[in-house]
């Protein structure tokens, strides 16, 4: 395994094969984000144009056909090819690096893991020129996703491509499991490793048991839709209700999966532009630990309203999942507080990420409480609550690792000033979109409609939140013109440009193939702060 | 509930102003709170069930409310309190942890959530409740692709909606009325908001729940779960009226015999413009 892992280094070189080929894992992580980036702009351009059907009551730009392909394809793409690839960029080119290690454990099928999301992807869009893309809703619910209800080619590609992007999530989840477990440096124990490794590697265990659940529901699905069998078919003896439990099953603690390694994100940059380490260390991997545990016991929380689930567990599990989850967000605010804050562009997103992510993790609990969620229950309430998760909470945390490690990556720094027009648009434009749910949602307006009656009271409301989908929208032009320039002439990095902690930024910006020349002595979760300031009882009590 | 900072008082120069300050702003909080308040309740209820619902609702967002405050407060504090200065020399102090108030912040959250879940598990219990002996009206509700049924067994009464004419469904103030429903194609959602209530149709199984409305009036519904093209489409209202015009409804047989605009819809003892493969036959179903 270790002459494996040394082999990047007789490779080098900048060409486009180069970039074909590679197994570096450091290549491999920016080829992630680059087709993440591809991808965002499409799930992008989907949610736009929701938005803009919605904008007001009557069909203006599209028909109910389409529309339904369009909500259910955002959904798609943000989730497995946006949120999931962006972490695993971070996570492939971060990890091996934090833990001293030269590479993943397995640099070839690393690179499998990544080529395997862009095929996925033509796959699942595909349908969009082949006569429809999927139309059942990202969750896909029998009978509506059978081949009666939706006949055409997008819900068979669909499957397709989600269990091709759940091999690659498989795969990178072994290889992140054992590079964590048998690539870590000298000195290097699991209670020394950084936060971000740690939301990695809990991550990774969560993706192992999760993913293929998801598979196999697949599976069932395409036979069902394909060869006649009968698993969610009423009609023939099959359980609609089931598709629901396996779906969820994989699908809740997936939420998990899109939010953990942002919160390791936020917890490297928070300690680094507080100049303080992470209050409470173990408290926080455990409360990690926690989150992907509580994980796989609150799925049918979004069964309730099915009258087919035991309601007081789900109900209670439901709520002792947001007592870690607070646990956290205490963490954060005291590892800020007393500190000497920096507001840097990480930080400022990072900042943004706590106060967002307290309301998607607020509106949240009002669905463990079962008669509430009998109220607010497939409406925009839930919307509100998802898009503040993923957006205000993954995205952010994306956001924040981008900015933060993009020196590293490139060894150019992203400028300031684009960078701070980008939060205040990007800030701005998701309240302006996502806050008016919440109200949409108590006001009765169910999710997925393609329509809604002008007298209902959500004309208003509707039109805001499209103004803010736009603002997110353009929010994104200052960061790419960011990335842009900064990479024709941005300011040289150097090694450290943060005076950060862990051992990425031991080495040079962007790192040699082989990532490491030396390494500093590794005696806490802080080697780098220890080779700076020298190590006293005073600041490690 | 963090630690206090130790010189905290010294700072400004008069006391009396920067009271006054904080009254108003305080003042100002509780204004805007109590103005939010209004536009982020439910919906007026107008059923019993709504009622408890509404107030669980209520009791939840006032927790919501204390913990959004006070973590965003301690957020804004922070960004403002301890932002770097030119004054600022060497290091912070390097905290780690504070196991005291680790455990106040893990023990206070976990008695509120079970605090909270006792009182939705005590709601649950009446929303769900479903004691067939108190059913003074049953109903039986159909969603298909993408209209409702509503059928009276008792009175014999079917009623078939389509996309364009929404069926209505009338029934009498403060009278138990029990709904068993189901779905003949796809997963449909019959949801009303000012009941605060939904329950899900599902293919191959009958949902049972008990409502009594306590507010007279028309109260629009529309289908919650995805459920094709034309989903956004599948709408139907419920008409609470008194008892007298309710027992004057069925009399007559139902809508054709009201005039308040319910008269296009048509009574038959057929499913109309639906491929029925696994309609659910309620007379085996018993509740």
């Amino acid at each position: 395994m270790a002459t494996t892992a040394l082999r990047p280094a007789a490779r080098s070189g900048t060409g486009i094969y180069e970039w074909l080929t590679t197994t570096d894992h450091k290549k491999i992580g920016i080829l992630y984000m680059i087709s993440s980036f591809v991808f965002l702009a499409i799930g992008g351009l989907l949610a736009l144009g929701v938005r803009a059907e919605l904008a007001q009551p009557g069909l203006q730009f599209l028909d109910e056909s389409t529309y339904n392909q369009l909500f259910t394809m955002h959904a798609t793409i943000m989730i497995f090819w946006v949120i999931i690839p962006f972490l695993g960029a971070i996570g492939n080119y971060v990890v091996p690096l934090q833990l001293g290690a030269p590479d993943m454990a397995f640099p070839r099928i690393n690179a499998l893991s990544f080529w395997l999301i862009p095929f996925a992807g033509i796959i699942v869009l595909s349908g969009f020129v082949l006569g429809g893309a999927a139309d059942a809703g990202w969750t896909a619910y029998p009978p509506v996703s059978s081949i009666k209800y939706s006949p055409g080619p997008g819900m068979n590609l669909w499957i397709m491509g989600l269990i091709l992007i759940g091999t690659s999530s498989i795969l990178g989840a072994v290889n992140f499991l054992v590079t964590i477990f048998r690539m870590r440096a000298p000195g290097m124990t699991l209670f020394r490793m950084p936060i971000l490794t740690w939301t990695v590697l809990v991550t990774a265990v969560l993706v192992l048991m999760a993913t293929p659940v998801l598979t196999s529901a697949l599976i069932m699905l395409f036979i069902d839709r394909n060869f006649g069998g009968s698993f969610f078919d009423p009609a023939t003896g099959g359980s609609a209700i089931l598709w629901q439990n396996i779906f969820w099953f994989y699908s809740h603690p997936a939420v998990y999966i899109m939010v953990l390694p942002a919160m390791g994100v936020i917890s490297e940059i928070l300690p680094v532009f507080s100049r303080k380490p992470l209050f409470g260390y173990k408290a926080f991997v455990f409360a990690t630990a926690g989150i992907g545990a509580l994980g796989f016991s609150v799925w049918a929380h979004h069964m309730f309203t099915t009258g087919g689930v035991f309601l007081p567990f789900f109900s209670i599990m439901t709520f002792f999942i947001a007592i870690p989850t607070g646990v956290k967000m205490f963490n954060w605010v005291a590892t800020m507080w007393r500190g000497q804050l920096i507001f840097s562009t990480p930080m400022l997103f990072a900042i943004g990420f706590l106060s967002m992510f307290l309301i998607g993790g607020i509106n949240g609990v009002f669905s463990a409480p079962v008669p509430v969620d009998y109220a607010i229950h497939a409406t925009y309430w839930i919307v509100a609550h998802i898009h503040y998760v993923l957006f205000g909470g993954s995205f952010l945390g994306i956001m924040a690792g981008l900015y933060f490690y993009f020196p590293k990556m490139t060894g150019k720094m992203l400028d300031e000033r684009l960078g701070k027009i980008h939060f205040v648009l990007m800030y701005v434009g998701l309240n302006l979109t996502f806050m008016p749910m919440h109200l949409l949602g108590l006001s009765g307006m169910p999710r997925r409609i393609a329509d809604y009656s002008p007298t209902a009271g959500w004309n208003d409301l509707n039109l805001i939140a499209t103004i803010g989908g736009f603002t997110i929208g353009a929010s994104l032009l200052p960061l790419l013109w960011n990335i842009y320039i900064s990479l024709r002439n941005g300011k040289a990095a150097g090694d450290d440009p943060w005076e950060a902690n862990t051992l990425e930024w031991a080495t040079s910006s962007p790192p040699p193939a082989w990532n490491f020349d030396r390494l500093p002595a590794i005696t806490s979760e802080r080697p780098l702060f220890d080779a700076r300031h020298g190590r006293s009882g005073k600041d490690h009590a | 509930m963090l630690p206090k900072r130790s010189s905290c008082a010294d700072r400004g120069g008069n006391t009396r102003t920067m009271r006054r300050l904080a009254t108003l702003g305080l003042l100002a909080i509780v204004a805007l709170v109590a103005g939010a308040c209004q536009a982020v309740s439910l919906r007026s209820p107008a059923t019993d069930q709504a009622i408890l619902i509404s107030d669980l609702y209520n009791l939840v967002f006032a927790v919501a409310a204390v913990v959004f405050f006070l973590v965003e407060g301690l957020i804004v504090w922070s960004v403002i309190r301890y932002r770097r200065k030119s004054t600022d020399r060497g290091l912070p102090a390097q905290t780690h942890g504070n196991l005291v108030l680790e455990i106040v912040w893990t023990a206070v959250p976990m008695v509120t959530v079970i605090a909270i879940f006792l009182a939705s598990w005590n709601v649950l219990n009446v929303v769900d409740a479903r004691d067939e002996s108190v059913a003074q009206v049953k109903v039986e509700v159909v969603g298909y692709q993408w209209a409702w049924k509503f059928g009276y067994p008792d009175a014999g009464i079917e009623i078939y909606g389509t996309a364009e004419q929404n069926p209505q469904l009338v029934v009498p103030i403060n009278k138990v009325v029990q709904v068993s429903v189901s779905s003949q194609d796809v997963n449909h959602g019959f949801y009303i908001p000012e009941f605060l209530f939904q329950r899900d149709a599902v293919p191959g199984r009958v949902n049972v729940f008990q409502f009594t409305p306590n507010k007279l009036g028309v109260f629009n519904g529309q289908c919650s779960a995805f459920c094709g093209l034309m989903h956004h489409a599948m709408r139907f209202s419920v008409k609470v009226v008194t008892q007298a015009e309710y027992d004057a409804w069925i009399a007559a047989g139902g809508p054709s015999a009201n005039a308040a605009g319910v008269a296009t819809l048509r009574i038959t003892t057929t499913p109309v413009a639906v491929a029925t493969p696994a309609i659910v036959r309620f007379s085996r179903i018993t509740m």
